[in-house]
């Protein structure tokens, strides 16, 4: 549906977007994740046609996005970063204003849906000025998706939210999706996790990795490892010499009389089950041994630090 | 054609969603009316009008750029130009919407200046084409001045800076033949030809030259032009 073929952007010398290639296909949701600068409104604005790239080309349904132009635009939504919005109208006139832009033809049945879907019945009549910023968002999202848009592209769509707010919007980008396709960029990143198929991770205007959440943090578990913690009772120096016999990272997280959380670091096969019987075997009573996945927080940023420090 | 309507009518409502239009509008009523008082008590002859209408256009010069200020400065500023672009929708439609949102306010403040037109008429015999002519000459010059405040408004997000610079060229043009003392003779003939005021004097007279017509029909024509370029070239090159 969306592709992206060796995209570069340049401002003056700085090049913002470097060969970004990426393909999003119908009905999928793309993420697209990155430190501050990544590159990601450009992208999403070179996607929407606000600007040309500099090389590259980009398609939209097979359709050269810079070179139709408006064609392309009629089955667009965009929600941009600032959410900009016109404050001196009321809610449903603003929402008429742009349906009209988009060519709809049920104008009053259109804006009435978007309204009602993005929750918005109440504040109608409001002028978008004096709405709360997540009410604003919903306005900024309602105006994205009026068209029923094949592509749309949202960025940071639930920036300035509550958290109900945010489950809403989330539900309706998904709901929305089956159909569409939807490349959101976020810096929340349990968000990517709930809400992307695939997750494209851009630093410096590259694309560093483009999988789906689970792959990545199932690829970095296999890199990195995971956390085993393990609770029990006994002596300490007895318990140290055990664990050593499995592995020299470890530390004391929390220690109460003969009582401690023992934090192995990193362990890349599965030991709890030994660890458990040694233990044991020793006389410790053992209350508890589990591993914490990685975070995709951390798959983040040891991606985009590594990068940094090529 | 549409997008057009739907951006000018758009344009048309912002300005009453703000006090600058309705501050416009009782200014405007209240210096014009002034001047016709003021004009009528001294002067009583066919000339009155011709004084008249003289202040009104100098008084355009003053007000079209603080009604175009904000057309483009203000969607620059707030982002919104952004969003617009991502719409079915090209530049031209764009500029030529918001030219025709400004006219039509435009054509609105002109509209209480008709209840001077109607005293005359009540207490005199004036000369309808004279009153005509000069209402077609305003009606250009509203074009050009309009289209001039809308270029300078998409080359800033700053709407003082956008009618500070629309005042200036305006002025500049309006008043360019007043350089042609100090200049050559053929020199200076060629300023009182493209000066606004020069051309503008016709209309005011009660002539109806077509020069001074095609020349004031080319500024909007040549403005809005650059205009789209303009829009259309920050694009490109940001």
């Amino acid at each position: 549906m969306i592709e992206l073929k060796d995209v570069t952007k340049r401002f003056g010398s700085f090049t913002a977007v470097y060969k970004l290639s990426l393909t999003v296909e119908k009905g999928e949701i793309l993420g697209l994740l990155g430190p501050n600068g990544a590159g990601k409104t450009t992208t999403m604005r070179m996607i929407t046609g606000f600007f040309p790239q500099t090389s590259g080309e980009i398609f939209i349904d097979g359709k050269n996005v810079f070179n139709t132009g408006i064609k392309t635009r009629e089955d667009l939504g965009y929600l941009p970063e600032s959410n900009p919005l016109y404050y001196d109208m009321r809610v449903h006139e603003y929402l008429e204003f742009v349906a009209k832009l988009k060519n709809i033809k049920d104008i009053v049945e259109k804006v009435g849906l978007a309204i009602e879907k993005t929750g918005l019945t109440e504040m109608r009549k409001r002028l978008v000025g004096n709405l709360s910023k997540g009410y604003k968002q919903r306005v900024g999202i309602a105006q994205a998706l009026i068209n029923d848009p094949q592509v749309l592209i949202l960025d940071e769509p639930t920036s300035g939210l509550d958290p109900k707010q945010i489950v809403e919007i989330r539900e309706l980008i998904r709901s929305f999706a089956k159909e569409h396709t939807v490349i959101l960029s976020t810096h929340i990143l349990p968000e990517v996790n709930v809400t992307c198929d695939r997750v494209a991770i851009m630093n410096r205007g590259r694309l560093v990795s483009l999988d789906t959440p689970e792959n990545l943090l199932d690829s970095f578990k296999k890199g990195v490892g995971a956390d085993l913690f393990v609770e029990f009772k006994g002596n300490k120096k007895e318990s140290e010499k055990i664990i050593k016999r499995f592995t020299q990272d470890f530390i004391y997280e929390k220690e109460k009389e003969e009582h401690f959380l023992v934090k192995i670091l990193q362990t890349k096969q599965d030991i709890r089950a030994e660890l458990n019987h040694s233990l044991i075997k020793a006389g410790f009573d053992v209350f508890e041994i589990y591993t914490r996945n990685p975070e995709l927080e951390e798959v983040f940023i040891s991606v985009v630090s590594e990068e940094e420090g090529r | 054609m549409k997008n057009i309507l739907v951006i000018g009518m758009k344009e048309l409502r912002s300005y009453f969603y703000s006090p600058l239009a309705y501050v416009i509008l009782c200014v405007f009523s209240i210096i014009s009316g002034n001047f016709f008082k003021t004009i009528i008590f001294q002067t009583q002859n066919s000339n009155s009008w011709i004084s008249f209408s003289g202040g009104l256009s100098t008084m355009l010069m003053i007000f079209i750029p603080l009604l175009t200020m904000r057309l483009f400065s203000e969607e620059n500023r707030s982002g919104t130009f952004e969003l617009l672009l991502s719409y079915p929708l090209n530049s031209a439609q764009l500029v030529i919407g918001k030219f025709l949102g400004a006219m039509m306010f435009s054509i609105i403040m002109f509209l209480p200046t008709l209840i001077y037109v109607s005293f005359l008429y009540m207490y005199s015999i004036p000369d309808t084409n004279l009153i005509l002519s000069s209402y077609l000459g305003m009606f250009l010059l509203t074009m050009a001045f309009v289209s001039v405040g809308i270029f300078s408004s998409a080359l800033t997000k700053s709407q003082v800076v956008a009618s500070i610079t629309g005042f200036g060229i305006l002025l500049f043009m309006w008043a360019i033949h007043w350089l042609k003392d100090n200049l050559s003779y053929s020199l200076g003939k060629v300023l009182a030809y493209i000066s606004i005021a020069q051309n503008y004097s016709y209309f005011a007279k009660g002539i109806l030259d077509t020069r001074a017509v095609i020349f004031l029909l080319s500024i909007p024509v040549f403005m809005l032009i650059i205009t789209i370029k303009l829009i259309e070239d920050k694009r490109y090159r940001s």
